[in-house]
C-alpha cells in the first residue's frame, strides 16, 4: 500500500520535553487520528511534518519525498489547519483568502465559495469578529480549497459546537470517499476518532504507544473489571494501566487472550473506548 | 516573492498611513520646538530622532505578523524560506525608504516655511546627510533582522537590543578590566590605535564622492551578509 506520510525514528528535543523515536505510516486514502493527552506531543508531530520545527533525528517522508528537500512541492499538496487561529485580525475573510490563494496554483475559487456558503461564513466581516468556531471553519475552508492530497489538522474540532463537529467529520469522510485524500488529524476528543478514523496513533509523554488500524485497536484493547484479591505482581503484568477501587479494580489490557487465560470467568471484560485507552495508558505513565 | 511583498502591503495598508502621519508630525514638531525654544536645530538630536522613528517603524510588518501569530501561517504555505527572508528585507527597506522620504519632506517644508533661517537646514537638506543617514539606518536594520530570524520576532528584538547595549558598554568595561588587572594582563593598544589612524588617514584622503561610494559599498556588503545569515537562521528556526 502506497503511503502518504512516513515518520521513522523521529526525535525532537526541547530540553524539558522530548519527542522520542516516533515512527508511523499513513497509507494513501485513509484517515489517521493522532490522539493523546494535552502535552503528549501531538502538535510537535504536526509541526515536524509541516517543517515548522527542526527534527534532531530521523526521517519524515510525505508523498515519498523528504519533507525538507522537497518542502515547496510537498506543501503545495497539503492543506493545513492549526489549533490556534493565525489569521490577520484586521483583515476580512475575503482579504485573507486573496492573500493565501496566490500561493496555490491549484486554488479553486468555486470550492472556496461552496465551503463558505456551506459553513455560513461572512466574507466581509473582520477575522477579529469571528468566533473561535468560525475561525476554525474559515481555516478548514481555506485548507480544502486547493485540492490538497493530504490534509493535516491540529485539533480541528476543539472549540467547535457538537453540530459543526459532526458536520466537519462528515465532510472529511465525504472527501475521503469521493477524492481519495489522506487525512491526519490530532485531537483529544476521542469520540471524533471512533467515528471516522481508519488508523489511530496514540502518543503519550512524547512516545508512540501504538499506531494501528482502528479495528486492531478495538480487537486488542479491552477493559477488565474484577475483585481486588485478584491483583498481585504477576497479574499486574497483564495490564497497560490499572485503577484500584475500594472493592475492586478496573484495568486496561492490550492482550485480551492473556487476560482470559489468566483470570477466566473471574473478571468481566468490556470493550475499551479510546478514552479508556488514553486514561489508563496515562495512569501507567504517571506511576511508572 | 512578489506575493509575499504584496501580502505585507495588504496587511500594512491600514497601519501605514497612521505611521506616516506620526513620523511627519513628530519630526515637524521636533524641528519647530528646537527652532523656537532652543535657538536652532539640534542636529545630533534630530538625526537620532529621524533614525529612531524610521528604523522602528520599518519593523511594522514584522510586528503585525508577530502580533497575529501569522508566521506559522506563511511558513506552512508552499513558499521557499529564502523567499520569505528576501521579501521581509525588501518590505522593511521599502518602509524605511518611505519613512525617510517623509522626514526629508518635513525638513524641506519646515525649511521653506521658516525661510531657511537655520543654517542646519542646508546640511539636513543636502544629499550627503541623506545618503549617510539612510546607509546607517540600513545597517541598523541589517543588524536587527538576523536576530529576528534566529529567535523569532519578540525574542529576537530583545536579544538584538541586549547585544547592542552590551557592545556599547564593552570598550569601557574592557578598559576597566585592564586597569583592574594591570600588570597581569598586558595589552598593547598601540597596534589598534595605529591601525585606526591609518584607516582614518586613508578615508580623509578620499574625495567626498569616493567616501559616499565606500559607505554605500560597505552598506551593501553588510546587507548581503545580514541577509545570508537570516536565511541560514530562518531555515533552522523553530516556530
Amino acid at each position: 500500500m502506497e503511503s502518504v506520510l512516513e515518520l521513522k525514528n523521529v526525535r525532537k528535543n526541547y530540553g524539558d520535553f522530548v519527542l522520542d523515536d516516533v515512527s508511523f505510516t499513513l497509507p494513501q486514502g485513509y484517515i489517521m487520528g493522532l490522539v493523546g493527552p494535552n502535552g503528549a506531543g501531538k502538535t510537535t508531530i504536526i509541526k515536524l511534518i509541516m517543517n515548522l520545527i527542526m527534527k534532531n533525528h530521523g526521517s519524515i517522508k510525505i508523498f515519498g519525498l523528504d519533507h525538507q528537500e522537497h518542502e515547496v512541492e510537498i506543501k503545495a499538496r497539503i492543506g493545513f489547519v492549526y489549533d490556534l487561529p493565525n489569521f490577520y485580525d484586521h483583515l476580512n475573510l475575503r482579504q485573507m483568502k486573496n492573500i493565501i490563494r496566490r500561493f496555490y496554483r491549484t486554488w479553486d475559487e468555486a470550492v472556496f465559495q461552496q465551503l463558505t456558503d456551506r459553513f455560513e461564513l461572512p466574507l466581509k466581516k473582520t477575522m477579529r469578529k469571528f468566533s473561535r468556531g468560525m475561525q476554525m471553519k474559515a481555516a478548514i475552508a481555506i485548507a480544502l480549497s486547493h485540492h490538497a492530497d493530504f490534509i493535516c489538522m491540529d485539533e480541528p474540532t476543539s472549540g467547535l459546537d457538537p453540530v459543526f463537529r459532526r458536520e466537519l467529520l462528515d465532510l472529511l469522510y465525504e472527501l475521503l470517499q469521493n477524492e481519495n485524500k489522506s487525512i491526519l488529524f490530532s485531537t483529544h476528543i476521542t469520540s471524533d476518532l471512533e467515528r471516522i478514523a481508519d488508523y489511530i496513533t496514540f502518543i503519550n509523554h512524547g512516545r508512540i504507544v501504538f499506531s494501528r488500524s482502528k479495528d486492531e485497536v478495538f480487537e486488542n484493547y479491552a477493559l477488565v473489571k474484577g475483585g481486588k484479591e485478584l491483583i498481585d505482581a504477576e497479574a499486574k503484568r497483564c495490564f497497560a494501566g490499572i485503577r484500584m477501587g475500594e472493592f475492586g479494580f478496573e484495568a486496561l489490557t492490550a492482550d485480551v487472550r492473556l487476560v482470559k487465560k489468566q483470570f477466566g470467568s473471574d473478571v468481566v471484560i468490556d470493550r475499551a473506548t479510546l478514552e479508556d485507552i488514553m486514561y489508563f495508558s496515562n495512569l501507567r505513565g504517571e506511576h511508572a | 516573492m512578489l506575493d509575499l511583498i504584496r501580502k505585507d502591503l495588504v496587511i500594512g495598508a491600514v497601519f501605514m498611513p497612521a505611521v506616516f502621519v506620526a513620523i511627519a508630525f513628530l519630526s515637524y514638531i521636533a524641528l519647530w520646538v528646537m527652532m523656537d525654544d532652543f535657538g536652532g536645530i539640534l542636529l545630533g538630536f534630530f538625526t537620532l530622532l529621524a533614525i529612531g522613528l524610521c528604523t522602528a517603524s520599518s519593523f511594522l510588518f514584522i510586528a503585525i505578523d508577530h502580533a497575529d501569530k501569522a508566521e506559522l501561517l506563511y511558513a506552512s504555505l508552499p513558499i521557499r524560506k529564502v523567499a520569505v527572508v528576501t521579501a521581509r528585507y525588501v518590505t522593511s527597506i521599502m518602509m524605511l525608504l518611505l519613512n525617510f522620504a517623509i522626514i526629508k519632506g518635513v525638513i524641506h517644508s519646515a525649511g521653506y516655511f521658516s525661510g531657511g533661517v537655520d543654517p542646519d537646514f542646508a546640511l539636513l537638506g543636502g544629499w550627503r546627510w541623506a545618503v549617510g543617514i539612510f546607509c546607517l539606518m540600513i545597517l541598523i536594520l541589517g543588524y536587527y533582522l538576523p536576530f529576528i530570524f534566529l529567535f523569532g520576532a519578540g525574542r529576537g528584538a530583545r536579544a538584538a537590543l541586549i547585544v547592542q547595549v552590551a557592545l556599547l558598554f564593552a570598550p569601557p568595561f574592557f578598559r576597566f578590566l585592564l586597569r583592574l588587572f594591570e600588570g597581569v594582563i598586558v595589552f598593547d593598544w598601540g597596534y589598534f590605535v595605529e591601525l585606526f589612524r591609518i584607516l582614518m588617514q586613508w578615508i580623509a584622503g578620499l574625495s567626498k564622492l569616493e567616501a559616499i561610494l565606500l559607505l554605500v559599498l560597505f552598506m551593501l556588503g553588510s546587507m548581503i551578509i545580514s541577509w545570508a545569515l537570516s536565511v541560514v537562521f530562518y531555515k533552522k528556526l523553530d516556530l
